[in-house]
């Protein structure tokens, strides 16, 4: 069972490698790649140095790969030439397959074909379709996957294309790998192989023949599977191609674990690891961690199975994806099982059902559920074994491992467990709180990591307004740009107050208000001629409340600055207070004072205090009797105490 | 005075010609810019007077500014700020090692880009001079003892009614003096109050925001009504 899942994940792999006919490039550099295209004199050189740099970035980069893509079909109508023009297009939508857009993919797969079919070209056209397969393929659209592909295989059967039919057959052959018919998947895997080897495609008939080797394991016909994978092997080490040695490696020696041929599935499995490690595969080499897990378990040498669990949890941070490390669990608990640490093994189905969690996976629940009532039963059984000492330890082995099917002892049991029940209970919650320490603390790296980029971004942002305002001639332009850039700057503000601190989710009102009005002083050059007094409470309020607050702050008192006083200046009050439930805020001047209605028509700066106070649901009041105040009473607001 | 030469290290194009405009506006000469730390180790190794390095700490390429910085020291001996976003206590002890000359914290704007620099720079004369060693050590009644205490070894003071606590690294006194009366004996040491209740050592700051002070990992209000005159002094020292 478990072998499945890893063979699978070989499958998707290879898929990549063979569905678009991209051979095995060797590692070119970029740079050199780059100055060819520099100096290339003849279209013909144009067009292949952007190839190649499309091909080396749609390995690494897709927005990059997008981007030659896009240059050789621009090149490609430029020039008058329709076959590269349906590359370029071709090009652009692997790249988009990859991205899993379909539809985009499917759009530009089709403008290639259509192309191809004025062009005339079969060749051509039987490669569009099983593009278009293999876009469905990948979204899982088998039907419409199938139906493509074999519209290819018809065409290119027609004009005996080896190349393509070579490609087609191993195509099929992962469809039917993938719908579960494994005979049909061998027959045209075979084909494949049988045909590449005849023209000479030797490289890329080892990745069939991995294929075929997985397939085996599959069917659980292991000897088949060491064959065939023998057979790749041998070519994989004439081109030197140490990734596929390694992974084959590893299927070698699953499939000799599974012939129970220990001794040698062990050397190769750490064979394969070693390799893989030495080439920071980390993902794989995991697997190969959890094969070679798996073996000792299956020699039933616990102790080194335990050794090799408690290297890769000392290391998981290398291993980092989800999927595999959940397959990881699941064998560590077995292994815990097995020692008898029933603690440690429901600590890993736990760690499995989390991530499982993230994967909306329910049937680890009950997996979970029935490990727990073990671990619970299990104790349970120790108790019963003190009391009653002439019962046999078989026995209650046995009994350990059936318990769960056998219902009708876990009901007696559970019946005479309720009073020990709570207390397990506890424990058990104890094992979650943990789990949701870890979790939480990695949610706050998380949101750091987005502050950071939030900070970053509108560091950005207030550049640009910068720099603008820099090269705009008309003043009243100018300002409106710095005015939106103080804007910037006073969500800014929160994200610091936030970041700092532990408390990640709340500001202190005081500092941070205190803050901006500084900032908002200095950037109007007014500390001479403004004399600032505030009345902040110290309070701690959520970030959805301050942000707008901030906003609402920064736009009543960029109005005082600017309006309020004559040459002499004046005072202008901040002040922020809590009654009862209302939040009160009043920004006033003793300046010259304005009429309501006038200060309510004047500017963008009050109309988005107006609908920043809606949003807010707070009531605004305007007076203006000696110089304007306005007051913003907040019903409505969460108070963090 | 002659302009004082810059150079800045910063990835996001229109961060750094902000930047740049920016410190120019400040009277500042940049004097190179680079996005990466290999680009600034190649392009510092050719400039012949540089005062401070600007340094964005995350870069293009695979070594960080704090990487950078780590070279800088090794390979140049200038001074540099770091810029960044960054402002948690992981990122900033790992910062600290490198023993910069002070921090800029995004978004900067051109008051704090200016307060920090001249600190900055500031900070970087006592290597020739030493002002603060012409200040004789005073003594400090310490658990009826009596004990010598450098002023260069202070790094704040905090008024506690009439007394004084006094924080070095390592320790912290109280005196029986005012706040008052500690920063006149202090001031011309470089020392100057930032807050009602703050006097602090001007040497040992690492940023300037607005209304924090940052000093060898510790926050410290800064009072309004002190900021200016702090950032005058700064250009004395």
């Amino acid at each position: 069972m478990y072998f499945l899942k890893l063979v699978s994940l070989y499958l998707v792999s290879i898929f990549v490698v063979t569905s678009f006919n991209v051979n095995a490039r060797q590692e070119v550099q970029v740079d050199s790649l780059m100055t060819g295209l520099n100096v290339a004199d003849s279209v013909d050189e144009k067009f292949f140095f952007l190839e190649e740099l499309y091909y080396h970035w749609l390995n690494n980069n897709y927005d990059s790969a997008d981007v030659y893509a896009g240059k050789y079909h621009q090149l490609a109508i430029d020039e008058g030439n329709k076959k590269n023009e349906s590359i370029g297009l071709n090009y652009k939508g692997i790249v988009y397959d990859y991205r899993k857009d379909v539809e985009a993919a499917s759009e530009l797969y089709n403008q290639a074909l259509e192309i191809r079919k004025e062009l005339g070209d079969e060749r051509l056209i039987g490669n569009s379709l099983s593009n278009l397969g293999a876009l469905y393929f990948h979204n899982g659209d088998y039907t419409k996957a199938s139906d493509y592909y074999f519209r290819s295989l018809d065409i290119r059967e027609k004009i005996q294309d080896s190349v393509g039919l070579s490609q087609s057959y191993n195509n099929l052959g992962i469809l039917f790998r993938n719908q579960n018919e494994y005979e049909k998947a061998l027959e045209y895997y075979s084909k494949s192989a049988e045909l590449k080897q005849e023209i000479g495609r030797r490289y890329s008939a080892m990745y069939t023949l991995l294929n075929i080797g997985s397939l085996y394991i599959f069917m659980e016909e292991y000897e088949n599977a060491v064959s065939v994978s023998e057979e790749a092997l041998l070519i994989a080490e004439e081109y030197q191609d140490k990734v596929s040695i390694a992974s084959l490696k590893l299927n070698i020696g699953s499939a000799k674990s599974s012939l129970k041929n220990y001794s040698e599935a062990r050397i190769l499995l750490k064979q394969g690891i070693e390799a893989l490690e030495e080439m920071n595969e980390y993902s794989s080499a995991f697997e190969g961690y959890t094969m070679l897990i798996t073996t000792y378990l299956e020699e039933n040498d616990i102790s080194e199975a335990l050794k090799y669990v408690n290297e890769v949890k000392n290391r998981q941070e290398l291993f980092k994806e989800p999927a595999r490390i959940q397959e990881f669990y699941n064998i560590a608990s077995r292994v815990y099982m097995e020692a008898g640490d029933y603690k440690q093994a429901l600590q890993m189905k736990l760690d499995e059902a989390i991530i499982k969690d993230s994967l909306f996976d329910v049937s680890s629940k009950n997996e979970l559920l029935e490990l727990e009532t073990k671990y619970q039963l299990s104790e349970k059984d120790r108790e019963l074994f003190a009391l009653n000492a002439e019962n046999d330890i078989r026995e209650l082995e046995i009994s350990r491992s059936n318990l769960v099917r056998n219902f009708s002892l876990f009901l007696a049991l559970v019946l005479i467990g309720v009073t020990i029940y709570g207390r397990r209970n506890a424990q058990v919650r104890n094992q979650l709180n943990k789990q949701l320490t870890t979790s939480l603390a990695e949610k706050e790296l998380l949101m750091k990591e987005v502050h950071h980029r939030v900070k970053n971004n509108l560091q950005i942002i207030s550049s640009l307004l910068n720099i603008q305002s820099r090269r705009t001639e008309h003043e009243s332009a100018a300002v409106a740009l710095q005015e939106s850039k103080n804007r910037v700057q006073s969500m800014a503000l929160i994200h610091q107050s936030l970041y700092q601190k532990d408390n990640i989710t709340n500001v202190k009102v005081k500092e941070y208000i205190e803050q901006l009005l500084d900032t908002l002083m200095n950037s109007f050059g007014v500390e001479e001629k403004v004399t600032l007094k505030t009345d902040i409470q110290n309070l701690e309020l959520e970030v959805d409340l301050i942000i707008p607050l901030g906003l609402i702050i920064n736009e009543l008192v960029t109005n005082v600055i600017k309006y309020a006083f004559d040459d002499e200046g004046g005072d202008l009050i901040v002040t922020l207070n809590e009654f009862k439930d209302i939040l009160r805020l009043e920004v006033a001047d003793n300046g010259k004072g304005i009429n309501s209605s006038e200060l309510r028509n004047q500017s963008f700066g009050m109309s988005m205090v107006e609908s920043l106070s809606k949003k807010l649901k707070a009531d605004l009041v305007i007076s203006s009797e000696t110089g304007t105040s306005i007051q913003l009473d907040i019903k409505d607001y969460k108070r963090v105490s | 005075m002659s302009k004082k030469r810059i150079f800045v290290v910063e990835d996001e194009p229109f961060i750094r010609e902000d930047l740049v405009e920016t410190l120019e506006e400040l009277n500042y000469e940049v004097v190179g810019e680079a996005v990466s730390a290999d680009e600034a180790l190649g392009k510092i190794s050719e400039i012949k007077e540089l005062d401070i390095i600007l340094l964005d700490i995350s870069i293009e390429g695979a070594r960080d500014g704090i990487d950078l910085a780590h070279q800088l020291n090794h390979k140049f001996g200038v001074p540099f700020l770091f810029i960044t976003a960054f402002y948690d206590e992981d990122t900033l002890e790992r910062a600290r090692s490198t023993d910069p000359a002070g921090y800029i914290v995004k978004p900067w704007d051109k008051n704090n880009l200016k307060a920090n620099i001249e600190i900055a720079l500031a900070k970087q004369i006592p290597k020739a001079v030493e002002p603060q060693k012409k200040l004789d050590s005073f003594f400090i009644k310490h658990k009826s003892e009596m004990i010598a205490v450098k002023p260069r070894d202070i790094i704040y003071a905090e008024s506690y009614d009439n007394y004084t606590y006094v924080y070095t690294e390592t320790d912290k006194y109280l005196l029986s003096h005012t706040l008052k009366k500690v920063e006149e004996n202090l001031k011309s040491a470089g020392f100057a109050r930032v807050h009602k209740s703050y006097l602090v050592n001007l040497f040992r700051i690492d940023n300037i925001s607005e209304g924090q002070i940052f000093l060898s990992g510790k926050s410290i209000p800064l009072g309004r009504a002190y900021k200016k005159q702090l950032l005058s002094q700064i250009n004395y020292i």
